[in-house]
């Protein structure tokens, strides 16, 4: 290879507190695309940020076709020649494609909007990604794949010599994705220089030439792809880390099923889902940010919408059938977003664990019993450990971890056989993680079925007896509790996990 | 790669259909049903005089509604304007009457006003963020409060060459109505045709959305407002010249019919849909058909207010409706036919 | 007999000359005095000490003092009016308290202008300057408190710790009085300020503002009140903190006060107040008398720069006693007991129709003149609620508190008027509706116009005037909002005596809501569906502009006479239709009669302040208006439309 198209040397970014990016240097050649990949928090977006004029470095210096450039705003990046396909589009419903894609600057023609011009160059870059719809198609009608091209129609716009993909298949389908690759790849053969960030490591090999590896801020290692496997790069992601089993508490098993989800699907989110839970186990729902493990757990309790699906539900002794609706009766959901979705913070205590109960408090007069409402919490702010001043006080006044401790407490008023933990330790300390997975234990141990989700891999590992793998909407297969943490780690970028050998290309 | 199974498309694409239709043409559909019961029931409805004479009537909802759409169409609000249609019209009134001001320098002067007041709307929005509702609320009272200390509540006639006016006409048509009609088209243009109209619909798409696309967002609703005022002005201009006095009823309430006749026009309150032709003229013209034909009925007084709040009702409902209905996505024409696997 | 001769020539020039001494002898002057209005005690106190003032000092200067009073209840332009008349009258000097310092400017520059002195009292003016100016002087009265605090606070051995209780920052005595009292502060050791409060004159802020420090300063043991006047409200403040205890508790507050108000003169008595310095009523008056004695005699009255400022006098409770003249004590009681002077609270919901000021001019004109038949002096106190219900029931109360005789509201809410009828029955305040009744509670009378009557009336005159002309009416109905009970009892009588009759036919009904470009679209769209109707009622004229558009566009604008003329009904005569009957488009009204309203309400109020009976209808003291034609109007007087039309 001839010299690098772009070249980032020693680049330094320090946020308050942590040094995001330590000194990388990242090369790009022209018409080759670079996979840049890590682990969440590897430093990869702060990068393509500086690259992208977002931010700007503390060190280093940017060099495009040799020249030193200085990049101050996503202007200036434009300026030179560099665009940025962001994960999270900016779409505007209900104008046309052609507004959407020139609405940062219009064509005009004395004060009036020169619509020709602005069809014609639509038109160009609308062909360039393949796409055959009309310029005035309204984004609205769009699929999310289409509105996808129409993104990167936009920052085609400006003919950019570098471009930067954030994550572009998260939310497309196959054959949108393989539309996807058809484009990069004629945007390879024009001579471009993609950069290309992904957690999906099966696709960089279907389309990437080249690997850069980040990890805790820095460069963990770079090379041709077609020297690389994908251990080697889950190697350098997650580095020599110690491999030893946290203590895992072992439950009791026990094969009564108390859940039984089948072939549930939501369009564009969720593919046939199956799942089953016993009773007393704790299931790992194992995946990454986005692969539709959250999903899984609000449609099964009715929060969205689903399109198919059985849901059963072990109801004194045999699975009967319910609506999605009606699982939230046997299921306990802790949020992930405890602040937002699972309590009213400015309500006290008392009242926020008696929310889902009241029905269960009525006297016959059909009102609140306070006595034994507040008999309940005072029980359950004891089994759990709360500390807390007196019941009335707000929940917003308390710590994350006995915030969360109260959204469990709501559900044991209830005492359901089934609970979804949905990332129940993000943002605690360690001791309230502790508590928390205590917790968890204890409520596997007293037989209730538990679904945990978490992004925490240590959590995860502590806690779980099996592990249901996740990846893009589906469960594309299941690990043993034993199974280590590289195995989770390649099972989670998509490496479909055989219980014999743990991982496969 | 993995297999994907291809979803199913469901088969209720018919009701879909059917219910867009109802909602995109709904009001067209009520229109000629209303249009041809009139003509039937009130023999004198459809003959050219009523039809000038209703689009006279119309004249100043037009103009009016015209500004309001453009801060609508960022999903914002504008209460403001029967107030500053009032009080600019009353100020005119006054520099004519009392003053004896020259009357093209005094509607400079009160274009001036109107422009100054919109600046004030778009100061307490942009600049305070004082939510549109209330800051609009605001200026709506304060600013009737000083028309009616500035006229003493009292009813100032016109001089007599400005009242006459009101009844002039190019053949056989209203210049009023003409005016109305041209501020409708250039409007029109406004927003379809330039980057200014475009980006007011981009904001309503999301203002969050087209700050990130670089819009300047502050300056676009800023004057928005400005020309919400400007044509509330313009408004209330011609509705005094028509009615020939200054009267401490003007523009009360005007406020509410400007919203209905803009939600009843298609122009969504939540932003970014929507068109002023034939939309806002559509409004206007629904509400002023209605009530010109109950007049020719010589319906029951009481009726009109029902009628009137049925139609809003509806409106409003049928708004709520497009935007809580997903909008079913069409799987794109560009796919190529060969199902990948 | 040459001595006799001498005797009678002698007697006789004595004579002469005695009566040549005794016809020059007593020069009458003439004194203005304008009050903005007798908003607190003070200025009755004011006015009869100048009168007293005036026979005194007048007989040492050898004048006869003659007083021309008048006040303007609180309003500037109401008080130019006043001043205005006092120069009509041909007053020799005028001394005025502005209602506003700047608004009197005008007035001093009249008087100047008119050769008459002026001087300003209590309120100095800002903008032009006047002959003298006489006042308190705050700062002087704020010091000498201070002064006098200082030495008692050091004689008990007490450093103080003071909560200060300002005025209204806007107001130029309240500030001088804070200025004097913390320059005092700076330079003494005797107390300290350690929180400033704000009062803005409001005796609820006094309250909350002195209990607040409180709070704030447990440890504070004195105050300072820029003026006593809410002395109640700190003393409620003090009570509640368990600091109200007489001098010598151990729990005692220092107080030291300004101005030494009919309550703090007790409370100084009982040994809770420690100092102040009065706000000197007698002395400024004394002054006021001096500087116009001097001035008209052509002396310099020798005042200081700012005026002639009369610092009060300093009282403890230990010489409050010796004080003579304090109007504390002699007016206590507020106005002084002579010629029965009643007050009429009169409560407008707002100045929303020019036909509210029509009302207030006629009814304070007829209580001079049915006031004066009565041996009433009628003293009007008005407010106006800015169309909210809330504010006029408030304001209301307003009224109630200020302890008027009797009140006449015209009604923002029919329903809502219903509690403060009750309120001022509670309270023993007869109360009138006016215009508008109430649908709630009965007050204890209703004045209004008889709208039934007033629409019957116009229909007869109208079935009169077609039979006569030979034409049968086909006439379209402009009605008002239906939610107004005036609008639907015009349009039931019309259609009633429609129903009787065979003159006119109604064939079309339109509402317009009251609203002037409803009244437009609707005539058109009616003309233009009944091309055959040759008359229109119309519910009221406001907006008689809308329909001669509409009826020029349709080309049926043309005076009676004409063979286009439209036959026109109205309702109420505003200016605009008394313009366009006399020129003979409108052929019949029934006026809203402003003046027959305010000469019914001022006869009910003093009936029923006289303890009489007013005489009421079954639904009150309804007028029906007058019907007008082109050929009747011209003789009608008291048109407010003629009297008011430039508002």
């Amino acid at each position: 290879m001839a010299t690098p198209y772009l070249e980032m040397r020693g680049i330094v970014k320090r946020f308050p507190g942590v040094q995001a990016v330590k000194g990388v240097d990242l090369q790009a050649y022209a018409g080759e695309a670079l996979a840049l990949i890590g682990a969440n928090g590897a430093g990869k977006s702060t990068l393509m940020n500086i690259l992208g004029g977002v931010l700007r470095p503390d060190e280093g210096e940017i060099q495009i076709a040799g020249k030193r450039v200085e990049i101050h705003s996503p202007l200036q990046a434009t300026a030179n020649g560099i665009a940025f396909v962001h994960q999270e589009m900016a779409m505007l419903p209900t104008m046309t494609i052609m507004e959407n894609i020139h609405v940062s600057s219009f064509p005009t023609r004395g004060g009036l909007i020169d619509r020709q011009s602005m069809e014609r160059s639509t038109q160009a870059v609308l062909d360039r990604v393949g796409c055959q719809f009309a310029p005035n198609t309204r984004v609205q009608y769009l699929s999310t794949g289409d509105r996808q091209m129409v993104e990167i129609a936009r920052a085609l716009l400006s003919k950019p010599s570098i471009i930067i993909f954030d994550e572009p298949t998260s939310s497309l389908t196959s054959r949108e994705k393989a539309r996807l690759f058809d484009v990069i790849r004629s945007l390879k053969a024009d001579g471009v220089t993609i950069i290309y960030i992904t957690h999906f490591l099966d696709e960089i090999f279907d389309i990437c030439d080249r690997a850069t590896v980040m990890r805790g801020g820095e460069h963990a290692g770079s090379g041709l792809l077609k020297d690389l496997t994908i251990p080697a790069l889950v190697h350098w992601m997650i580095g020599d880390l110690d491999m030893t089993q946290h203590a895992k508490k072992e439950v009791s098993q026990s094969t009564e099923v108390v859940l039984k989800v089948r072939n549930l699907n939501r369009r564009g989110i969720l593919q046939d889902i199956n799942l089953t839970l016993h009773k007393g186990e704790v299931v790992g729902l194992w995946g990454l940010l986005g692969s539709g493990r959250t999903e899984v757990a609000r449609a099964i309790v009715g929060l969205d919408p689903i399109d198919a699906g059985q849901i059963e539900v072990n109801v004194g002794g045999s699975l009967r059938l319910v609506k999605a609706r009606e699982a939230h009766k046997w299921i306990g959901m802790v949020t992930e977003d405890r602040r937002n979705e699972g309590l009213l913070l400015p309500m006290s205590v008392k009242q926020n664990m008696s929310l889902a109960n009241l029905r269960g408090l009525l006297t016959r007069w059909k009102l609140v019993d306070t006595r034994r409402e507040t008999a309940l919490a005072q029980q359950f702010v004891e089994r759990l450990n709360i500390v807390i001043s007196r019941l009335g006080q707000p929940v917003q006044t308390l710590s994350g971890g006995n915030q969360q401790k109260v959204v469990v407490g709501r559900w044991l008023e209830l005492n359901p056989p089934i609970f979804f933990m949905d990332e129940p330790t993000r943002g605690l300390d360690v001791g309230a993680k502790a508590d928390i997975r205590d917790i968890i234990f204890e409520l596997a141990e007293s037989g209730a079925a538990i679904l945990l989700i978490s992004s925490e891999i240590e959590d995860i590992m502590a806690l779980a007896q099996r592990y249901v793998i996740m990846h893009r909407g589906q469960i594309i297969g299941e690990l043993p509790g034993s199974a280590t943490r590289s195995d989770l780690m390649a099972a989670a970028v998509g490496a479909v996990p055989t219980a014999e050998t743990g991982v496969t290309a | 790669m993995t297999a994907q199974t291809q979803t199913t498309v469901p088969t209720d694409s018919n009701w879909i259909r059917l219910r867009n239709f109802i909602l995109q043409h709904g009001f067209n559909i009520v229109l000629i049903f209303v249009l041809l019961f009139y003509s039937l029931s009130a023999p004198r409805f459809l003959t050219s005089a009523n039809l000038i004479s209703l689009l006279h009537a119309a004249a100043p909802m037009m103009i009016i509604a015209a500004g309001l759409a453009l801060v609508v169409m960022t999903g914002k609000l504008d209460i403001s304007v029967g107030s500053v249609a009032f009080l600019t019209s009353s100020i005119g009134t006054i520099l004519m009457v009392r003053n004896g001001f020259d009357p093209l320098l005094t509607l400079v002067i009160v274009l001036v006003i109107g422009l100054l007041i919109g600046m004030l709307n778009g100061f307490l929005v942009v600049v305070l963020k004082i939510s549109p509702l209330i800051a609009t609320l605001g200026t709506m009272i304060s600013l009737r409060g000083v028309g009616l200390e500035l006229t003493r509540s009292t009813t100032i006639s016109l001089p007599e060459d400005i009242r006459r006016l009101g009844n002039l006409t190019v053949g056989s048509v209203f210049v009023d109505s003409l005016i109305a009609l041209a501020v409708l088209v250039i409007i029109h243009i406004v927003v379809t045709r330039t980057p200014f109209g475009r980006w007011l619909i981009a904001i309503g798409n999301g203002e969050e959305t087209a700050a990130r696309l670089g819009i300047r967002t502050r300056q676009v609703t800023y004057l928005s407002f400005i020309l919400s005022s400007l044509l509330a002005t313009l408004g209330g201009i011609v509705t005094v010249i028509q009615v020939g006095a200054a009267s401490p009823s003007i523009g009360s309430g005007l406020e509410f019919t400007a919203v209905s006749v803009i939600v009843i026009g298609g122009i969504s309150l939540f932003g970014g849909e929507g068109s002023i032709l034939p939309g806002a003229l559509r409004g206007v013209l629904i509400l002023e058909i209605i009530r010109n034909g109950l007049n020719h009925l010589g319906a029951d007084p009481y009726a009109y207010r029902f009628v009137n709040g049925a139609i809003i009702f509806i409106a409003m409902y049928a708004d709520s409706l497009r935007a809580r209905l997903p909008v079913t996505p069409r799987t794109s024409e560009s796919s190529k036919p060969s199902k990948s696997t | 007999m040459k001595h006799k001769v001498m005797l009678v020539l002698v007697i006789l020039a004595v004579f002469a000359l005695s009566i040549s001494v005794s016809a020059q002898e007593p020069r009458t002057v003439r004194i203005g005095l304008s009050w903005n209005q007798y908003d607190v005690s003070l200025v009755y106190a004011w006015e009869a000490y100048m009168q007293a003032q005036g026979v005194v000092q007048g007989e040492a200067a050898g004048l006869n003092i003659e007083w021309v009073i008048n006040a303007a209840d609180g309003d500037p332009a109401r008080q130019a009016a006043n001043i205005e008349d006092l120069l009509n009258q041909g007053v020799d000097l005028i001394i005025a308290r502005a209602e506003d310092s700047a608004a009197i400017g005008s007035s001093v520059r009249a008087a100047q202008d008119a050769g008459v002195p002026f001087i300003t009292f209590d309120r100095a003016s800002k903008t032009t300057a006047p002959t003298a100016h006489v006042g308190g002087d705050s700062y002087a009265q704020a010091l000498t408190t201070a002064e006098a605090f200082a030495q008692l606070l050091t004689d008990n051995g007490v450093t103080g710790s003071c909560i200060e209780l300002q005025g209204a920052l806007t107001d130029e005595n309240a500030v001088n009085r804070s200025v004097a009292w913390n320059e005092f502060d700076a330079t003494s050791d005797a107390f300290q300020t350690i929180a400033q409060v704000p009062t803005d004159w409001d005796a609820t802020l006094f309250l909350s503002g002195a209990t607040n420090a409180l709070q704030a300063n447990p440890d504070a043991n004195c105050m300072f009140l820029a003026s006593d006047f809410a002395i109640t409200s700190v003393q409620s403040a003090l009570e509640s903190a368990g600091r109200w205890a007489p001098v010598g508790d151990p729990n005692h507050m220092w107080l030291a006060t300004q101005d030494l108000f009919p309550e703090a003169l007790t409370l100084m008595e009982a040994g809770y107040v420690d100092v102040t310095t009065t706000y000197d009523a007698f002395a400024h008056a004394q002054e006021a008398v001096r500087v116009a004695i001097a001035i008209l005699n052509g002396e310099d009255p020798a005042c200081g720069e700012n005026g002639c400022l009369v610092a009060g006098r300093v009282a403890t409770p230990e010489t409050v006693g010796g004080l003579d003249n304090l109007w504390s004590r002699d007016f206590a009681n507020g106005a002084p007991a002579e010629a029965r002077t009643v007050r009429v609270g009169l409560s407008w919901n707002q100045y929303d129709v020019s036909l509210v000021y029509a009302w207030e001019a006629y009814m304070q004109a007829q209580g001079v003149e049915q006031g004066a038949a009565a041996g009433l002096n009628i003293e009007w106190v008005i407010n106006a609620a800015d169309g909210d219900p809330a504010r006029q029931a408030a304001n209301i109360e307003d009224l109630i508190n200020q302890g008027v005789d009797i009140i006449i509201a015209r009604a923002e809410d029919s329903a809502a008027i219903g509690s403060s009828v009750r309120a001022a029955q509670d309270a023993g305040v007869p109360f009138i509706t006016f215009d508008r009744a109430s649908k709630t509670t009965t007050p204890s009378a209703h004045v209004g116009g008889d709208s039934y009557a007033q629409a019957l009336t116009t229909a007869e005159a109208f079935a009169a005037l077609l039979t006569a002309n030979g034409v049968t009416g086909s006439c379209i109905e402009l009605q008002g909002a239906l939610t107004d009970e005036n609008a639907v009892n015009r349009s039931v009588a019309w259609n009633e005596f429609d129903a009787t009759s065979d003159a006119f036919q109604t064939i079309a009904q339109v509402p317009t809501d009251w609203d002037a470009t409803l009244f437009l679209s609707g005539a058109t769209n009616a003309l233009q569906a009944n091309p055959d109707a040759n008359c229109m009622f119309l519910a009221s004229d406001f907006a008689i502009t809308s329909v001669q558009s509409a009826l020029e566009s349709a080309g049926r604008w043309a005076p009676v006479g004409d063979p286009n003329h439209m036959w026109l009904a109205t309702q109420d005569l505003f200016p605009e239709a008394l313009t366009l009957m006399e020129q003979g488009y409108v052929d019949v009204t029934t006026t809203y009669d402003a003046f027959a309203h305010a000469q019914e309400a001022v006869r009910v109020a003093i009936a029923i302040l006289n303890g009489a009976d007013p005489a009421c209808g079954e639904n009150g003291c309804l007028v029906a208006g007058r019907v007008a034609t082109p050929e009747t109007v011209g003789s009608l007087d008291n048109l407010w439309s003629r009297d008011f039309s430039g508002s």
